[in-house]
């Protein structure tokens, strides 16, 4: 997708006429943004003209990269997934119009709102924000996680989504195995490990929407506020815990592993917003076991990544030495595993 | 045959080189990239220094955890990668319970903390 071609724009230029019902579209600027191994992200901002919503507008474009991750959503239904969340009052950027058509840019892609703010985990983490602004946006996280969670299947309009037949956890230690077998290199400790969450699996509870890539990096925060939560091309059906486990896992705090939630916040602060606005208190006891299963599919993402680079059909140094986190996160995986063996409080 | 400078020598030297020549010239959005080709490259050194004696250390770790025939056939380098997809079935099914485990989680740290000392040695250090 690359929309520095003449042709791209103009074929993006009537989509957006088209769909905005106006006589004409304009791209006034436009800039490749940052991140997204499998999908394809550009700011535009659009001039429109002779429709109800006419006046500049500030854009963005998401389109499917070269390769994508078998377990990603379709554009369309990543499109229906984000609209549902906007619409139940998530801070998703409001998606606008879908374009399954190849014919127009060469790819399946949406056209959402532009939200501001820095995505940065890195600069997140470390950024000097007071505390107190922290654990504001620790809290405002937890809370936009909650009302996410409200969505349950059955849910006219996500019927897509396929339900899980058996219990969550059990389901993703099958995923587990079966692409560790489809990778050539022997993986004992991540074995061990999915051995570990199969022993250990806790009893189903009930499915909810969960983004499933819920973590600092994948939300823009403009001057200490939550502005959008992005990225949701892994949505599903799953356990709540998938969601606050994946949060709050040591691999996704950036070095700030002091500030469980996320590497911007307490644990406490996350907790809490997420409770007012459930209404449910948090098995707080069994979220550990959903980091162990987080900090193993990660894992299994890197190897997959490093192996797209392997394969000759993407070369990447940055896919490459995202194999070189693993042992990282088999040591975090070990220390975690075994504080949680001895009843310790792992963190 | 010596061939001097070696691949850690030639490596080492790129290295510094491009940290200390290229990177404060450049502009930000050139950062990132540069980094991680610094950061591949001091890999491969490491890993140029060490791997023969690693492979053998992790071997020998192998061969003592199972101390049996089976693991001892075939080249070093096939023998690895058979003795660890055998470690790799044994953890899936299980097969470790007491003191195997005990043992074995031990292999699996030594493993890991072998492959940190070449792609993150300042990750191991951190965690004391």
């Amino acid at each position: 997708m690359d929309l520095t071609q003449v042709e791209t724009r103009r074929g993006l230029e009537s989509f957006v006429a088209r769909a905005a019902s106006a006589s004409s579209a304009h791209i006034i600027s436009m800039r490749r943004l940052g991140g997204g191994a499998v999908s394809e992200n550009w700011a535009l901002d659009v001039a429109i003209q002779g429709s109800r919503i006419a006046g500049e507008h500030a854009l963005v474009v998401r389109g499917d990269a070269r390769s994508r991750l078998a377990e990603s959503l379709t554009r369309a239904d990543e499109f229906a997934v984000q609209r549902m969340a906007f619409l139940e009052g998530v801070a998703a950027p409001e998606p606008l119009w879908l374009c399954e058509d190849t014919a127009e840019i060469g790819r399946p892609f949406y056209v959402m709102r532009r939200a501001t703010g820095v995505a940065d985990p890195r600069r997140l983490a470390r950024e000097d924000t007071p505390l107190a602004g922290r654990e504001a946006l620790a809290e405002r996280l937890g809370e936009e996680l909650a009302r996410l969670h409200s969505i349950a299947p059955p849910r006219a309009g996500l019927d897509f989504l396929p339900v899980p037949g058996c219990d969550v956890a059990l389901g993703r230690v099958a995923q587990f195995r079966e692409a560790l077998d489809a990778l050539q290199e022997p993986q004992p400790m991540l074995e061990w490990a999915i051995r570990w969450l199969e022993t250990n699996a806790p009893e189903p509870g009930p499915l909810v929407l969960c983004h499933r890539d819920y973590r600092t990096g994948n939300y823009l925060v403009d001057e200490g506020r939550l502005s959008a939560i992005l990225d949701w091309e892994f949505a599903g059906w799953s356990a709540p815990c998938e969601d606050i486990g994946w949060f709050c896992a040591r691999c996704w705090r950036f070095g700030a592993v002091e500030r469980e939630a996320g590497g911007i916040g307490s644990r406490a602060a996350f907790y809490n917003g997420y409770e007012r606005v459930s209404g449910r208190p948090i098995d707080a006891a069994r979220v550990p076991y959903w980091e162990a299963l987080a900090t193993v599919r990660w894992a299994i993402i890197a190897l997959q990544q490093a192996q797209r680079h392997l394969s000759g059909r993407e070369p990447s140094l940055e896919l490459a030495l995202t194999g070189r986190l693993v042992p990282e996160l088999e040591l975090d995986l070990l220390r975690h595993i075994e504080a949680i063996d001895k009843g310790a409080r792992p963190c | 045959m010596l061939n001097a400078p070696d691949a850690v020598n030639l490596l080492t030297i790129a290295r510094e080189t491009l940290l200390k020549t290229i990177l404060p010239g450049l502009p930000e959005e050139k950062l990132y990239p540069v980094l991680m080709i610094a950061n591949a490259m001091a890999v491969a050194a490491r890993e140029a220094a060490n791997w023969e004696g690693a492979r053998n250390a992790e071997l020998a770790d192998l061969k003592a955890f199972y101390g049996d025939a089976e693991a001892a056939a075939g080249n070093p380098d096939e023998r690895l990668v058979a003795l660890n997809r055998r470690l790799a079935r044994d953890a899936r099914a299980g097969r470790f319970h007491g003191l195997a485990e005990t043992r074995f989680r031990a292999v699996l740290e030594r493993q890991v903390r072998a492959r940190l000392r070449v792609s993150n040695p300042k990750y191991l250090t951190s965690l004391g």
